[in-house]
């Protein structure tokens, strides 16, 4: 099959996603809704077989149960929690309202932290033990009130090293062999590429629930492993398809989070979403997500203006230090920037600018600046504007 | 050279006064630790990139009015280090609330700040605009008992009264389920047009509901968050004087709201039957 890009998927979105649907070579299956005049799009989660609609629920912070009824009631089958969601509130919520329901009429995903993961490196520790795992897993259940969950996954793997964790996979397939779970997944927000490639690789993951939106650096080879996975017969689960959910840090400017759905949902190998409701207009418009992918054209719009504002926030993608004819960190005067300008902290902006002696312009002798920034940054205006707080007094600042 | 430097400085001192809130890196001295040396090797992480270090996690946080984080490391040889996170929210009303969103009424309960939970290894509370967090992988008695330690000197640190957001007392203690107290910044029950409210759950007898309370500078303020869900029951405002009204919320069931001033009551989870019991609950809040 033919891999899409990102600028693929917007450009499929232009002549609709049925055409899409027909071309990627009925991975998904179309399936008549049970509710809604509009027919629901139903994707197949790879090799679990589950068939499930486009648009699932993710239920983090959510604490209406009123509003997961109404889920229910528009067709949603799919709820994705977590074992540390809420202190456990959300499990128990979702247990007290599934007691009122046939346990085959909804399917259920929660994730296990293992514990002692070095946050930086993702690697597990000697605190990383089955044990815990395990014993958390049974909190889980108890506050679900299930004699199964659907899927188990191992939850914010960063590397491979985690999903390889001998004793928690062994527990995680002991759980599966005793009907506890029916599948065993892993939940991964970074590094994803690496973490799918070593689920593929190792062959009996059943489900991955990646981090998925427009606006990573990476996506290139995020489609590429996601196109692996579904080949492989990897369930493909979303999450984070709004990319952050607002443009500035005041939570004044909220990027188009149907846009950002449908986007992610044009790509076939994506089987379902679990967007974060906490709404019942949210839910509203997710509803009419499940039953029509086709983009608008101020979706396009907005998804086009979305991808090209890049913020302040350099990911340190690190390709720039290859391109810097004057071997500048980069990365670093990026963070500076961010640190003065988007942060308004001049003091640690100073200090890390002294600790780089990157001078009071080192940009000055070079006519044609060679890095091609992967967000679009104006790199050699920025380390101007920031190398000139190396002038400032220090009694200015602190 | 003259002119150049004050062309650099204007702008930039303009902008540290504009943002002097958030200018100090931790806004307390964050103390030594006996015994253990004391390393920051992390970057401050804020609402851009609070992602990177916590993940899915950080849309709670942002929602919550998350400023900054600041890390640092206690180490004592290779294997004992203790990390203390500090969490920087917009208010002390935001930092409970974070802080009440993560903790569960089974929790160890501490008196740490204004109120923390403990478990093997870990240390968590809040105090002021703060949300701590403590922690060790390690089993050593010595780094285990650093963290206790490293929580009295953060706590001591802080510069801030140990008290619960005050609108708090206004909830009626009888009934009122204990540690389960929140703070709900946006979509309140669901709606996008409520936010900013404290949460009670509440077991009366056989009845179990949630009382909201939401409390503003101005009455301005509550009028119009009435005037925009009465507008959308279809109710009108002026049918309702007594600042009161009970109505069946198409998503939620029955719903009994109650206004005063710049006091707004919700209470949702009971029915029209039980009217009395809401009746009471609201007038404990507004008198």
């Amino acid at each position: 099959m033919k891999r899409l890009d990102r600028r693929s998927f917007i450009r499929t979105g232009i002549s609709g996603a049925a055409s899409l649907a027909v071309a990627s070579g009925g991975v998904y299956a179309m399936t008549p809704a049970k509710s809604g005049n509009e027919e629901v799009i139903y994707r197949t989660l790879g090799k679990t077989g589950l068939k499930v609609p486009i648009v699932s629920m993710g239920v983090m912070r959510a604490d209406n149960p009123s509003l997961v009824k109404a889920a229910m009631e528009n067709g949603i089958i799919h709820f994705d929690t977590a074992n540390g969601y809420q202190g456990g509130r959300n499990e128990k919520m979702l247990g007290d309202i599934w007691k009122d329901y046939p346990r085959e009429s909804f399917i259920v995903a929660t994730k296990v932290k293992p514990a002692g993961v070095e946050r930086r490196t993702g690697l597990p520790t000697e605190a990383t033990t089955a044990d815990d795992f395990l014993k958390k897993f049974e909190e889980s259940m108890e506050r679900l009130q299930l004699e199964y969950v659907d899927i188990l996954y191992m939850h914010s793997v960063e590397s491979k090293e985690l999903a390889r964790h001998k004793d928690i996979v062994k527990a995680m397939k002991k759980l599966k062999k005793d009907g506890r779970v029916k599948f065993i997944g892993i939940s991964t927000h970074s590094n994803e590429v690496e973490v799918i490639n070593t689920m593929i690789e190792d062959g009996f993951w059943d489900v991955v629930l990646t981090r998925y939106n427009f606006n990573l650096t990476y996506l290139e080879e995020l489609n590429d492993a996601i196109s692996k996975a579904n080949a492989a017969g990897l369930g493909i689960v979303a999450m984070k398809t709004m990319a952050g959910g607002f443009f500035d840090k005041e939570r004044t400017q909220p990027i188009n989070a149907t846009a950002a759905l449908k986007w992610a949902l044009n790509n076939p190998d994506i089987h379902t979403s679990i967007p974060g409701m906490t709404a019942f207009n949210m839910l509203d418009e997710d509803i009419k997500v499940m039953k029509d992918i086709r983009m608008t054209e101020q979706e396009k719009r907005d998804i086009h203006i979305a991808e090209n504002t890049a913020g302040l926030f350099c990911t340190t993608c690190n390709n720039c230090l290859e391109k810097c004819t004057n071997e500048l960190p980069v990365p670093d005067l990026m963070r500076a920037f961010m640190y003065a300008y988007g942060y308004a902290n001049l003091e640690k902006a100073q200090t890390l600018l002294a600790d780089l002696e990157t001078g009071l312009d080192p940009c000055v002798d070079c006519s044609d600046c060679q890095v091609d920034c992967t967000k679009g940054f104006d790199v050699r205006t920025k380390i101007s504007d920031i190398s000139r707080l190396n002038q400032v007094p220090k009694d200015f600042i602190i | 050279m003259k002119n150049n430097i004050v062309r650099a400085i204007i702008p930039l001192v303009a902008l540290y006064f504009l943002f002097t809130y958030t200018a100090m890196p931790q806004g307390f001295n964050v103390p030594d630790l006996d015994g253990f040396k004391k390393e920051s090797a992390y970057p401050v992480y804020t609402p851009d990139d609070l992602w990177d270090y916590i993940n899915g996690g950080a849309d709670s946080y942002n929602a919550l009015g998350f400023t900054d984080l600041t890390i640092f490391e206690y180490k004592k040889g290779k294997k004992n280090i203790i990390k203390l996170e500090i969490y920087r929210h917009r208010s002390p009303e935001m930092a409970f609330g974070i802080y009440a969103l993560e903790r569960a009424p089974t929790y160890n309960f501490i008196e740490r700040g204004v109120q923390g939970y403990s478990g093997e290894g870990f240390l968590n509370f809040f105090k002021g605009v703060y949300y701590i967090k403590i922690y060790t992988y390690s089993k050593n008695k010595k780094a285990l008992d650093g963290v206790e330690s490293l929580a009295l000197a953060v706590d001591k640190a802080i510069d801030a009264k140990n008290m619960f957001p005050a609108a708090l007392n206004l909830f009626p203690a009888e009934g009122r389920k204990i540690n389960e107290e929140m703070f709900v910044s946006e979509n309140v029950i669901g709606h996008s047009f409520l936010s900013d409210a404290y949460r009670a759950s509440y077991s009366v007898g056989e009845k179990s509901f949630i009382v909201y309370l939401f409390e503003r500078e101005n009455s301005n303020d509550i009028d119009s968050m009435i005037q925009t869900y009465m507008s959308r029951q279809n109710l009108d405002v002026e049918n309702q004087p007594e600042g009161k009204a009970t109505f069946e919320d198409g998503y939620n069931g029955v719903i009994f709201l109650a206004w005063k001033n710049n006091l707004m009551v919700l209470i949702s989870g009971l029915d029209s039957a039980d009217s009395d019991l809401a009746v009471d609950c609201i007038s404990r809040i507004i008198k």
